[in-house]
């Protein structure tokens, strides 16, 4: 009865490569994020970090 | 870990974070912990020197899995910003880091209803100034975004459509509109200078947005927000909140749409809700919305 919305392009928590203290996972390629590149990483206290950005921008 | 208990008198979830009460609260301006982590500088949220819009899970989270989500979205690395202020482009991108947020929280077995919110000022309880917004993964429906769909049910079709309609076509209570949205002082606004911002087609969620129609969103949002910081000539508190389609049920219900509920009612007073709107349920306004919209569209023509 409950539909659930399909899972994202780039499902949290699939990293083969996850490591502790804020080290960036993996960078992934654009999806259902548009113009916007972004970054997984993992703080120390193991909670999520998504670091946004636009394409070919860094300040 | 949080504990919902069910309020049989009011028929409503009531969530108790008890680890809430020791979260940070107005620290200082070098103890920010949304700013980027400067070298030699205290360690923040952000590990990084700089960075455009960040989302982490919330440190003292009101859910968390596997009974729903708490996340903190930083717009920016400047401090001292606001929603407003931002290029549009940072604001559009805002609006893809919701949707992807939306789709990926909205997909755990866990999250019956992604709702977005920002609070800005401590009017309305901040207990942090960086421009930050936050996302709530509810493990379910909450009564505000269902009383939305109870009304589609009751009118027989979607209820914010309808208002739209109405909007458009009366113009008194319209503050603008474009290809993409119309912003207006709802018929029966409950805060004084309350204000939606909703999708001119019907889209029940983020995710059925296309990029042109995102920009347009960014651009009514950004229009709104600094027409309400010329109103009173102040940083203008509100609370915003991103109502959409629940991820969870039959879907295509919903209408995307934003509401704004600034607590001000003159630039030095407040609207409390007090006696009647917490006790009795009903809002007592001292400002009529049609007189509210003509005062909102000279602000947001004199930012511009």
């Amino acid at each position: 009865m409950n539909a659930k919305l399909p899972a994202s392009e780039d499902p949290a928590g699939t990293d083969e490569d996850e490591r502790g203290g804020s080290t960036p996972d993996r960078q992934e390629p654009p999806g259902t994020y548009g113009p916007l590149e972004l970054l997984r990483m993992h703080k120390a206290d193991g909670r999520a970090l998504i670091v946004y950005s636009r394409q070919g921008e860094s300040e | 870990m949080s504990e919902l208990r069910f309020n049989e008198l009011r028929g409503e979830q009531v969530a108790y974070a008890i680890h809430r009460q020791d979260r940070t609260f107005l620290p200082d301006r070098d103890h920010c912990p949304l700013d980027a982590t400067r070298p030699g500088g205290p360690d923040t949220e952000i590990p990084l020197p700089a960075f455009e819009i960040a989302v982490f899970d919330n440190r003292f989270p009101a859910f968390e899995s596997p009974h729903g989500a708490a996340e903190v979205v930083v717009y920016t690395d400047d401090h001292d910003s606001s929603l407003g202020a931002l290029p549009i482009e940072r604001v559009e991108a805002l609006m893809w880091v919701w949707r992807h947020r939306y789709q990926e929280l909205g997909a755990r077995e866990d999250v019956h209803y992604v709702y977005i919110f920002e609070n800005r000022g401590v009017e309305v309880g901040v207990t942090l100034h960086h421009p930050h917004g936050q996302i709530y993964g509810y493990p379910f429906v909450p009564p505000v975004p269902a009383l939305e769909l109870a009304a589609d049910e009751r009118l027989g079709g979607c209820a914010v459509c309808s208002q739209l309609e109405r909007e458009l076509a009366g113009q008194e209570r319209l503050l603008f509109h474009t290809d993409a949205v119309a912003a207006y002082v709802p018929h029966a606004a409950r805060w004084p200078y309350e204000a939606h911002l909703a999708m001119r087609s019907h889209r029940p969620s983020l995710l059925d947005c296309d990029a042109v129609e995102l920009r347009g969103l960014a651009e009514g949002l950004r229009a709104l927000v600094r027409g309400y910081d010329r109103l009173f000539e102040r940083p203008m508190p509100y609370v915003m909140a991103v109502h959409q389609a629940p991820t969870t049920g039959r879907p295509g219900r919903g209408h995307l749409h934003l509401e704004i509920y600034p607590p001000l009612r003159t630039a030095d007073k407040l609207k409390y809700p007090a006696g009647s709107e917490q006790g009795a349920g009903t809002f007592i306004s001292d400002v009529l919305p049609e007189d509210a919209a003509d005062a909102l569209r000279q602000a947001i023509q004199r930012a511009g």
